[in-house]
């Protein structure tokens, strides 16, 4: 039997398990850090006053500090028992500021070439971080440098924690399709999801004081066009699709092939955006003498990340790219080319929205 | 408490600084922490068991009629000055009212079909109030209604903070408190410290009606 | 569910007044208003009643109507994407890829949805405030942002004035200079720009070699810089290196056949100096040191020779390896040595079939049953007596020990097993391709770097061929624009392109006489082209009229391999006829879709020595670009949005893209096409209004001020109707099928159907274009034996050129990086950003949200720590030149001893308005200066002095 909580909402009933559950996969070992679905979800959701500064996809490098920053440490989800971690609200400066620019003063201003272009933040500071500050840095040392590009949404979680942290029940997963949405109108800006949400994907609304964050793109779905982020990928990374379609692409990598992994697993929310884990170069001497025994990205980082099965998932990748690269059929590889776009990669959301 | 009719106008009724009000008697009601087990939320629930908050140990209510408006005067402790919502972590000092709408309304946040009306006041909109129905926690919806205008200062570690607004709603509605000439009415107040994060059910709030007469 | 407390839980669990307090009271007749029933609450329970709010989205998603649309900017590369531009209330919504190219192969990867970042936020771009709205005029100090809003009519009668002055006077119309820049296209505005400096015989400076994209060891080795496949050509590579490119940056929206070739078996190996964004999905990342890759290349050449594993038959078939040279002083045993009279472009082999030399085939590259010999030492009766000669293998083998991986290691850095491994994966691989961009052309010894890339794809056969080849410079476009740009005026179009051809048939007809193929024919006519004056190179002209010649021209300052000036080899290069000297003072300057005061090497000193001398610097651009900034009069374009035209493409992107008009150009901005209407109407109205009849052009001859009828054909295609104008293009051209302006506005694109062997630049390519199948370059070669346009009519490694003797690089060599700049410590490189096509994006305010919104040089952690350099820190970068603010990016992906500054920061966006480019001094290198060496003469874009700004010395220090 459901409990429900004090204001009548249940937590862990029926109402919070659809039918049929979106999901996403990101292949990272086509990932190309272009932030293109970062731009195209900004180009069609938060251009408004008050969303300068949102970005519902971001693209981070790995190793790195994130967005926000310092995410992966600020808490959030639940812990191995249930129970709810506490976190805190990640600040516009930690998230990055939507930075201003004096571009009339320098264009117009007639104040001589002692002015340039300086970007300000919205307290009036030169600004010392941002959405992608930390860019193509990485870690390890040269030349075992690493590095790879992490883009992340909303995880549109089964067991999201921004949902139960609400005071206001604002926030709700859909039936049909598991996306969980902030009724805005609903929602009064008191930013408990922000805190609670583990991968930090919620942002505040400063001129309309709601929480907002990734739509999963809806309306696009409901008429069966991919989401923005996905469709505009020129990485053609982001594979969309239910999870319970056998024949799609997202069961095929999470279920069958099981390479497909959730990021940060221990987080306890149950997200719904998968990864293929990176492959890199082996490491190498100061004079470029690899070695294969030592992998480039530590073990232990992408274990931090994706979990145990990493190590199985890296060695099945190269296994069936060798067996193609010997002439051998391999479907899981087939399945990642994506020869023919968008049928292969969201078979169920091939519409051209040109064309609605 | 008697809400006193006084025959001055509009712009003194809602000026906390206003001689009239130095005449009014005020209520001293006490308030007390909202339980963290009574947070509507697992979440805020363990975020804040063991956190202080809900500080705020009274409100000196003071209130006043002239012959078209209603206004009343909070006053608390607030040592800090929090109206701005710039950054995330931003959450502006508070105040609010809460009005039965019916006579089974309890006193936090009303309940099914017994809700209750809210005059909430917040010092980043330091001139005006909302006008918000609920009928639970976590129900509360802004009403389109009639304007309670406000007007607030803080001043020696206090806020000082006059809603007003006429008796009768040139609008009326469901969802909004109507006062008559003659009339018992209560209400229950909530003070909400910014610089704490307190926001929603992080709150110190009044545990009993505070019964008032309206002066006909 | 335990610590969650019902309400009742709560209740009963607390006690007191509080409690107490939360019995309903027992109503006595209160206030409240009960006479009315209480509001009707909907459910609590979110998930039916909240769907209303849902709506807003959905309502957001909305617009008015969509048309296609791509970016006239020349991101080269990774150009050519076709958008769908959305359109609301009249203004540019958003825009999102088509993604409606075809699959041309079920067992390919298709092309969609192309397109990146940049392209996905012009529509914010195009309204921001750096757009330029109305005709602005100068009132200020030049680039302090001071401007009198003027009508057109205004500006376009002073501009005219201005430039009537300038032609009539002694100075002539060369004083009249024209930029194209990097935002042209190859439709309305390409062809505006050609067809104004035809009419007014202006000269428009040569962008290509100034910026360094003229693949100048590709141009002397293939005898062409156009030749590349297509972008999914590389589906069929089973080993793909990124050598001279960093292509995850620079060509997003090809990137993922590069992965997916990973995905389908493919070897990726890059090789870089730091580790970089395409280092990360390589197979293996092969750390060079900076500016050593000639070392490297030379030494995997080395090993595939000593080693044995070389392919034979297509060094013997393709190149001047088998060619015989005489060893007493390594040039090519020639005809003219064996026969009084011989020819000086044929050349011999020795057969061991028939055991006796041979002169090599020159109109076919087919051997027959020959089997040049490639070692061995033969003597030869020449006119001047008994000759030792033998191949040019021979030496090169010989040349090659300098470079064995041993020795190799001292100068790149890179291990002798990880050399010899690179030299057998190359030739054991099926099929290897080499991305390579316009980086290694940049170097000052760049011209080596890529010899020795192209000598290791030489020598193992990996050209040619479905999935093998090596990325030299991409071109493919529509192919009538050549003929049109030049076409005259006083008949119609079609009438005066067959009059063009008439002209031209007794060249063609001696070309062929001569054995040329059409490409060798076509380069000829671009020679004479370029000959003519009609496109000076930039740097020639800087370094002659824009007083930079003690900039590009002081190289000795920093070469110390040099025994005579820069100077001396200039002289000599132009008296030679090797190369132009523009004579004509400048006065006006038209910068139209590019920004010199960005471009140019060290910028800030030509802005000094050569804007006080201009009477007139004129900006045709719609945003505020540098050179905007600090010109006399600013022209507001239309933006990419607001206009008809066709663009420039490539075979990475085998389509010919198209813009139009999806709204109307904001403000008083006007497509280019139109602007450049109008600025000759303005001139002939003038002249006429001046009582001006006539000037002289550059070569003494009388020509009237008709220039707007010349222009527009006589009226037929004037400011109102371009898309006839366009529809005429694509029914001239050759390669886009049955193509015309309607079909190509709906669709967006149209792929490649044929070469277009029309167009100077396709032909390079030198392969047919097949519906189903990708692009590989240089089939024509490999496949129809048809010689290389070079001197030897092969790919050729040996370059017996006077200039290359006298510098030692008659075979490819690996040369040191001198002290460009200086003798300090660090490395200073460049390249293309992801965040910007060249300075077109650099100050968008999402693109600048996402980087750091300010230029950074990336440092290595080492050398950072060794200045007390904290990553954020402001520091000056300076050398012998000049110094620049910026902000330091610590990687620690980044080689020590290097620092990366991404390219086109806008000067604007720096303190004291100096960037990273005001420390390259840019100096010419002498073997650039080359020519009358057949293919080695300079043509449009091609065989002229190009930059040298990679590698250049600097040091940093921490600005306290």
């Amino acid at each position: 039997m459901n409990e429900k909580n004090v204001i009548g909402r249940e937590l862990e009933g029926k109402l919070h398990q659809p039918t049929r559950q979106l999901a996403m996969v990101f292949d990272l070992n086509k990932c190309l850090g272009c932030h293109t679905c970062a731009i195209s979800c900004k180009r069609q959701w938060t251009r408004d006053e008050g969303m300068e500064q949102q970005w519902w996809a971001v693209v981070n490098t790995q190793p790195g500090m994130g967005t926000p920053k310092n995410w992966e440490h600020l808490g959030g989800g639940w812990d191995a028992k249930g129970e709810p971690r506490a976190s805190k609200i990640p600040t516009r400066d930690e998230f990055g500021d939507a930075w201003k620019f004096n571009k009339d003063e320098v264009f117009q201003g007639g104040k001589g070439t002692v002015t340039y272009l300086k970007p300000v933040t919205t307290k009036g500071e030169a600004p010392d971080w941002g959405p992608n500050w930390d860019e193509d840095e990485g870690g390890g040392e040269y030349p075992n440098s690493h590095f790879f590009y992490l883009p992340r949404i909303c995880n549109h979680c089964t067991h999201p924690a921004c949902l139960e942290a609400c005071p206001r029940g604002a926030i709700y997963k859909r039936a049909d399709d598991g996306i969980v949405l902030i009724n805005d109108k609903q929602c009064k800006g008191f930013r408990f999801c922000m805190e609670a949400c583990p991968y930090k994907r919620i942002y505040y609304n400063h001129v309309r004081d709601v929480g907002q964050k990734c739509i999963f793109c809806f309306p696009r779905v409901e008429k069966g066009v991919a989401p923005a982020c996905a469709r505009q990928c020129p990485g053609r990374l982001r594979f969309v699709g239910y999870l319970d379609d056998e024949n799609g692409p997202i069961h095929k990598l999470v279920h069958k092939w099981k390479v497909a992994l959730p990021l940060h697993q221990e987080y306890g929310t149950q997200p719904n955006v998968y990864y293929v884990p990176p492959l890199a170069p082996p490491s190498v001497d100061m004079h470029g003498r690899a070695d294969p025994s030592r992998p480039r990205i530590p073990l232990e980082y992408l274990e931090g990340l994706f979990g145990p099965r990493v190590r199985e998932v890296l060695a099945l990748l190269e296994a069936e790219k060798t067996k193609k690269a010997r002439g051998q059929p391999s479907e899981l590889m087939d399945l990642l080319i994506v020869y023919k776009w968008p049928n292969d990669i969201f078979p169920d959301f091939v519409r051209d929205p040109a064309e609605l | 408490m008697l809400i006193k009719r006084v025959d001055v106008d509009a712009a003194q009724l809602g000026d906390p600084d206003a001689a009239v009000w130095s005449a009014a008697k005020a209520a001293a009601v006490s308030l007390v922490q909202a339980p963290a087990a009574m947070q509507p939320t697992k979440y805020i629930a363990a975020k804040w068991q063991d956190k202080p908050y809900g500080q705020v140990k009274a409100l000196a209510v003071k209130a006043l009629r002239n012959a078209g408006q209603i206004a009343f005067r909070l006053e608390w402790q607030a040592k800090t000055k929090n109206d701005r919502r710039i950054e995330n972590t931003d959450f502006p000092d508070a105040v609010a009212m809460l009005f039965p709408l019916s006579e089974q309304s309890p006193l936090i946040m009303g309940g099914d079909g017994a809700p209750v009306s809210l005059w909430y006041w917040r010092a980043d909109h330091p001139n005006r109030a909302r006008n918000d129905v609920a009928s639970g926690i976590g129900t509360s919806q802004v009403l389109d209604a009639e304007a309670v205008a406000a007007q607030a200062k803080h001043e020696d570690g206090r806020w000082t903070v006059v809603m007003r607004r006429v008796l009768r709603s040139t609008k009326p509605m469901d969802g909004i408190v109507e006062f008559t000439g003659g009339q018992a009415l209560r209400a229950t107040f909530a003070v909400w410290d910014g610089g704490n994060l307190e926001r929603a059910g992080i709150k110190a709030f009044s545990p009993s009606w505070l019964e008032m007469n309206l002066e006909a | 569910m335990a610590m969650v407390m019902t309400r009742r839980a709560f209740l009963l669990g607390t006690g007191g007044a509080l409690a107490l307090s939360m019995v309903l009271l027992k109503c006595k007749k209160t206030g409240v208003a009960t006479d009315r029933p209480a509001v009707p609450y909907a459910e609590r329970v979110p998930d039916v009643r909240y769907r209303g709010f849902e709506d807003v989205y959905r309502n957001q998603w909305q617009w008015d109507s969509v048309a296609k649309g791509t970016h006239f900017v020349n991101c080269w590369y990774q150009r050519g994407c076709n958008w769908n531009v959305y359109v609301k209330d009249g203004l540019v919504w958003r825009e999102e890829q088509s993604g409606t190219y075809d699959q041309i192969d079920p067992k390919i990867p298709d092309y969609n949805p192309r397109g990146c970042q940049k392209g996905a936020c012009y529509s914010e771009r195009m309204y921001d405030e750096s757009r330029l709205r109305h005709p602005l005029q100068r009132v200020g100090e030049r680039g302090a942002g001071q401007w009198k809003r003027v009508s057109w009519d205004d500006a376009l009668s002073d501009i005219a004035d201005k430039t009537i002055d300038a032609m009539i006077s002694s100075d002539g119309p060369g004083s009249v200079i024209w930029d194209q820049g990097t935002a042209q296209t190859n439709g309305g505005a390409g062809i505006a720009m050609m067809r104004t400096s035809l009419v007014l015989d202006t000269p428009v400076l040569d962008v290509n070699t100034e910026i360094g994209d003229h693949r100048p060891g590709a141009a002397v080795t293939l005898g062409k810089m156009v030749f590349c496949s297509s972008s999914d050509d590389l589906f069929f590579s089973d080993l793909i290196f990124i050598w001279g490119g960093n292509p995850i940056y620079t060509q997003i929206p090809n990137a993922h056949f590069i992965t997916e070739a990973r995905y389908n078996g493919a070897r990726v190996i890059t090789i870089a100096p730091d580790y970089s964004a395409s280092s990360i999905h390589a197979d293996q990342w092969v750390p060079v040191k900076v500016a050593s890759d000639a070392a490297l290349g030379l030494a995997m050449a080395h090993v595939m020779i000593e080693d044995g594993i070389y392919n034979r038959k297509f060094i013997q078939e393709q190149t001047d390896l088998p060619l015989l040279v005489r060893v007493d002083n390594g040039r090519f045993l020639r005809e003219s040595d064996l026969k009084p009279g011989g020819a000086e472009d044929r050349f011999y082999f020795y057969d061991q079939v028939a055991k006796g030399i041979e002169l090599a085939p020159q109109k076919t590259l087919a051997l027959d049953n020959r089997d040049p010999a490639l070692e061995g030492e033969f003597d030869v009766q020449t006119t001047s007596g008994m000759l030792k000669v033998t191949p040019v293998f021979t030496r090169l083998r010989q040349h090659l020990r300098q470079y064995a991986p041993e020795e190799a290691m001292a100068v790149c850095g890179v291990a002798p097993e990880t050399i010899r491994g690179l030299a057998h994966d190359l030739a054991k691989a099926r099929a290897a391709t080499c991305i390579t961009q316009s980086n290694f052309s940049k170097f000052y010894h760049g011209i080596e770097m890529e010899r020795a890339q192209i000598l290791c794809f030489a020598l193992a056969g990996q050209m040619g061929r479905k999935g093998a080849g090596y990325m030299s410079f991409p071109y493919l476009s529509i192919d009538a624009v050549d003929g049109l740009a030049v076409a005259t005026g006083k008949r119609p179009p079609k009438l005066a392109l067959a009059a063009l051809g008439l002209k031209m048939a007794p060249e063609l007809l001696k070309a062929k006489f001569k054995g040329y193929t059409t490409e060798m024919t076509t380069f000829e006519l671009g020679r004479q082209e370029y000959r003519h004056g009609a496109f000076p190179a930039s740097l020639l002209w800087l370094y002659h009229q824009g007083g930079m010649e003690d900039t590009y021209g002081r190289t000795e300052k920093w070469d110390p391999a040099m025994k005579r000036p820069l100077d001396s080899y200039m002289k000599e290069a132009v008296a030679k006829g090797w190369q132009m000297k523009p004579s004509d003072r400048p006065r006006i300057f038209f910068e139209a879709g590019g920004n010199i005061l960005r471009r140019f090497r060290a910028f800030d000193k030509v802005a000094d020595r050569l804007l006080p001398a201009l009477d007139l610097l004129v900006t045709i651009d719609w945003r505020m670009s540098n050179t905007a900034l600090n010109s006399d009069y600013v022209l507001p374009a239309a933006a990419w949005y607001e206009k008809d035209d066709i663009t420039w493409a490539t075979p990475l992107s085998p389509f010919s893209q198209v813009i139009t008009r999806a709204a109307e150009p904001i403000a008083e901005a006007k497509p280019d096409w139109e602007i450049h209407c109008l600025i000759l109407k303005a001139i002939q109205r003038r002249a006429g209004e001046r009582g001006i009849k006539s000037f002289k052009d550059r070569h003494g001859v009388e020509r009237p001020f008709d220039v707007y009828d010349e222009f527009t054909f006589g009226g037929r295609y004037t400011e109102n109707n371009v898309t006839e104008l366009l529809d005429l293009l694509l029914e001239l051209s050759t390669n886009v099928g049955d193509a015309n302006w309607e079909k190509i506005r709906k669709k967006g694109f149209q792929r490649f159907t044929a070469l277009g062997e029309n167009s100077y630049m396709n032909i390079g390519n030198a392969t047919d274009v097949k519906e189903n199948e990708p692009i590989t370059a240089g089939l024509w070669h490999t496949e129809k034996k048809m010689p290389w346009p070079t001197l030897t009519r092969r790919m050729q490694f040996c370059i017996d050129h006077p200039f290359y003797e006298e510098l030692g690089e008659v075979l490819p060599v690996h040369k040191d990086q001198p002290n460009i700049g200086g003798d300090y410590p660090l490395y200073l490189t460049g390249g293309h950003t992801r965040w910007s096509i060249h300075s077109t994006w650099r100050d968008q305010c999402h693109m600048q949200q996402l980087n750091r919104g300010q230029p950074v040089i990336y440092i290595s952690v080492e050398d950072a720590a060794a200045r007390g350099i904290q990553d954020g820190d402001q520091v000056r970068l300076f050398n012998d030149i000049s110094s620049a603010e910026l902000m330091a990016k610590v990687a620690p992906a980044h080689r020590p001893g290097q620092v990366t500054v991404y390219h086109a920061w806008e000067p604007f966006m720096a303190k004291g308005r100096t960037t990273y480019t005001s420390v390259t001094p840019n100096p010419i290198n002498p073997l650039q200066l080359a020519g009358g060496y057949f293919h080695i003469q300079p043509r449009p874009a091609e065989f002229a002095p190009g930059s040298t700004d990679r590698a250049t010395k600097v040091q940093i220090e921490k600005i306290h």
